[in-house]
């Protein structure tokens, strides 16, 4: 045998070598005097790097700083704790509207199915309060606000003169936009009221208005628009421009010269004068017998009756349409219940989105000029699942891919966000309640933090951060039910597996029928209170042991 | 549940040190090496249940901090490729002197070969660390790096060489 190359040298003393090669080395050390030399020196060498490596080097070990070491949730105490606090969220908004008579959340009002408000009403609210409180508080703040532009402004230029041009040229905008707030109210053309309105017969508006209020009538004359929000509207009056209004109830008599476009729970035309287009949409809208509308009308209710006269085309789409007017020109329908009703008359032609021919049922006295044709829908089959169709399962697909190419790039980019864990028993609650209170915290502080126009593009980033955030939710919990699943938190490589299956059981469950909304609301709130408590721990646990 | 809680952290005062040793040697920066320690102990934390009581608690958070470390390292690398080609390395070993690491330097004079080990890259000085403060063998430090086992061989062999040519070099005075 030659001599031993290096290589068996250091294998050799690793114990590395097959025992076969290892027993012929032996045989030649024994006989060669250079091999032996030299694997006294591979030998020596092994024992000085050992031992080097054990005594340990010359930086100082931090000081322990133990990290709060809590169980790991299963997904049995997973599944119990999303079921738990569902439950209870509900029976939360649920006990408040039977003793209170009011949801606790109206956000989440959709969770409590029996006690759904009214979606107009709901929506007046919303508006109503950032018309009220927004303002009262763009009027609280401006003082703060234009004090804080000026001194911002003052201390830039003082800067600015000594630095650069360019900061120069953004001191002299900031004073600019300072100043513009500075400028008197009545600048603003539009005629802005808050209280309850009553604009009388006798009065007259030379102007738009533009009103937010719990009641708003209009006895009198507008010359340009009228623009309403309120509980309750009523228009008996003339508006020469268009009429927009979006309320809980809806009134007009009177005579509107532009187009109108109103929404509410209920809109009602009662001896109206449209000189122009009418768009209407509701629970239930109706027009009255001595009404007279010029242009084409639009109607998306669920009853949607039309007895006066339509000067030109009708569309409607609603659950049940009733025609006991005239009707200019043609006519279509999207309903599954037509009825033309005594002297109806559609001088051009009567279209039917239907299931059904059933569906049309006509007096003996009504009139169709053109033809009557039906274009048939297949509305039971739509409704009744959406899942059997391609295009969900396409979607579905999508979805998951989206999830996990982003998931994935996270993962890489971020690594320790694969830590995010759920803990078990009360702090899975806890968990919940911190995700529950961010999804809807957050948005609210942002609204107030954006009241203030310095703070509006922290509002901006937030907002975008606060829907990243949302969506990253069901991801995390994915990822948090894909590693319980493949047991995978001794933190190998395998980041796809897990993630996958995480998704697919997330995109799953959320599309259950009837249920998946409520798992995708608590998986929302999950997620978020798991990113947030690990942001809070990376940085708590950063602090404590540097 | 709350006696698990107690057990571990116990076992953590007892391997902190030493797992922070590891990590130390393996990410070459201390500061890299405290997050890495809490990090590992928060893993072996969440599959401490898994963890077999035959097998020794070190072999077993050293697995998992070895897991964390390299992973690390690549990730820092960003490139697969992180221990090189088997032949380019071999091509590069070079006939070691006349005397070992000992002839050089001083056994109690652990700060030359702590200073050296420290200069060296990490694809040899994480198998060194290894194979010799982790104490696996060539097979599962093939496994550990997803490299072959004659890889590795090469890969310990041109380390204890770097070493060896560090330390002369610092013995002489000049650089590095």
């Amino acid at each position: 045998m030659n001599h031993l190359t290096d290589l068996q040298f250091s294998m050799y003393v690793d114990g590395a070598l097959p025992s076969d090669d290892a027993n012929d080395c032996l045989t030649h050390i024994g006989e060669c005097s250079i091999c032996q030399a030299k694997l006294a020196i591979f030998e020596q060498d092994q024992q000085v790097i050992s031992a080097a490596l054990l005594i340990g080097s010359t930086d100082p070990v931090p000081k322990m700083a133990p990290p709060k070491f809590k169980n790991p949730v299963g997904l049995r105490e997973f599944a119990v704790a999303n079921v738990v606090t569902g439950l209870l969220f509900w029976l939360a908004q649920f006990s408040s509207k039977a003793i209170f008579g009011e949801i606790v959340v109206d956000g989440f009002a959709w969770l409590t199915s029996f006690f759904v408000p009214d979606f107009y009403d709901l929506t007046v609210t919303t508006i109503l309060f950032f018309t009220n409180e927004g303002i009262t508080m763009i009027e609280t703040y401006s003082g703060y606000i234009i004090a804080t532009i000026v001194a911002l402004a003052s201390t830039w230029l003082l800067v600015s003169v000594y630095k650069s041009k360019r900061g120069l040229s953004f001191c002299l905008l900031t004073l600019l936009l300072g100043g513009g707030m500075l400028m008197p109210e009545d600048a603003a053309a539009i005629e802005f009221r808050r209280d309850n309105l009553i604009v009388a017969s006798t009065e007259s508006i030379n102007d738009t208005l533009l009103f937010a209020g719990e009641s708003i009538v209009v006895d009198g004359n507008i010359e340009g628009d009228l623009i309403a929000f309120g509980r309750r509207v009523v228009v008996t009056g003339t508006i020469k421009g268009n009429l927009i209004a979006f309320a809980e109830s809806l009134s007009i008599s009177g005579e509107v010269s532009g187009t109108t476009i109103n929404a509410g729970n209920s809109v009602e035309l009662t001896d109206v004068v449209l000189h122009g287009d009418f768009w209407g949409a509701g629970e239930s809208v109706q027009i009255s017998r001595d009404s007279r509308i010029a242009g084409n009308v639009t109607v998306a209710a669920q009853l949607a009756s039309i007895q006066g006269s339509v000067g030109r085309d009708l569309t409607a789409g609603a659950e049940a349409v009733e025609l006991r007017g005239r009707v200019g020109e043609d006519m279509v329908a999207y309903a599954k219940d037509i009825k033309l009703l005594g002297e109806a008359s559609i001088v051009g032609d009567l279209t039917i989105h239907s299931s059904s021919e059933d569906g049309l049922s006509r007096s003996s006295a009504s009139k169709v000029g053109g033809t009557v044709s039906f274009e048939h829908h297949d509305d039971q089959g739509r409704s009744r699942n959406k899942y059997a169709t391609a295009k969900f399962y396409g979607f579905q697909v999508l979805r998951l891919a989206a999830a996990f190419i982003v998931a994935y790039g996270l993962f890489r980019l971020f690594p320790s966000v694969r830590t995010v864990s759920l803990n078990g028993g009360m702090s899975g609650f806890v968990t919940a309640g911190i995700g529950l209170v961010s999804v809807v915290s957050l948005p609210i502080i942002l609204l107030i933090v954006g009241m203030t126009i310095v703070g509006l593009p922290i509002t901006v980033f937030g907002f975008f951060t606060w829907l990243f955030g949302l969506y990253l939710a069901k991801i995390m919990v994915a990822w948090l039910i894909g590693d319980m699943l493949f047991n995978n938190s001794e933190g190998e490589e395998k980041v796809a597996l897990p993630l996958l299956a995480g998704l697919a059981i997330v995109v799953v469950a959320i599309n259950v029928p009837f249920i998946g909304g409520i798992v995708s609301f608590l998986f929302t709130v999950v997620g978020i209170g798991m990113l947030v408590q690990w942001i809070i721990a990376r940085y708590s646990s950063t602090a404590a042991y540097r | 549940m709350a006696s698990s809680v107690v057990a571990f952290e116990i076992l953590y005062k007892e391997y902190y040190v030493r797992v922070f040793g590891l990590c130390r040697r393996l990410l070459n920066s201390a500061l890299l090496a405290e997050d890495a320690t809490q990090e590992t102990f928060m893993r072996a934390f969440r599959s401490f249940k898994h963890y077999d009581h035959s097998q020794p608690f070190w072999q077993w958070i050293a697995s998992i901090a070895n897991h964390f470390c390299i992973d690390l390292l690549r990730q820092r690398s960003r490139m697969q490729r992180l221990f090189g080609d088997e032949q380019e390395e071999l091509e590069q070993v070079e006939s070691p002197g006349p005397h070992g690491v000992t002839a050089v330097i001083n056994l109690q004079d652990n700060e030359a070969l702590t200073t050296a080990l420290t200069q060296m890259p990490d694809k040899y000085r994480v198998p060194l660390v290894l194979a010799y403060f982790s104490e696996l063998s060539y097979d599962q430090i093939a496994v550990e790096l997803e490299i072959s086992r004659n890889h590795v061989g090469v890969l310990l062999l041109r380390a204890k060489q770097q070493l060896r040519s560090k330390l002369v070099a610092q013995s002489a005075g000049g650089p590095l």
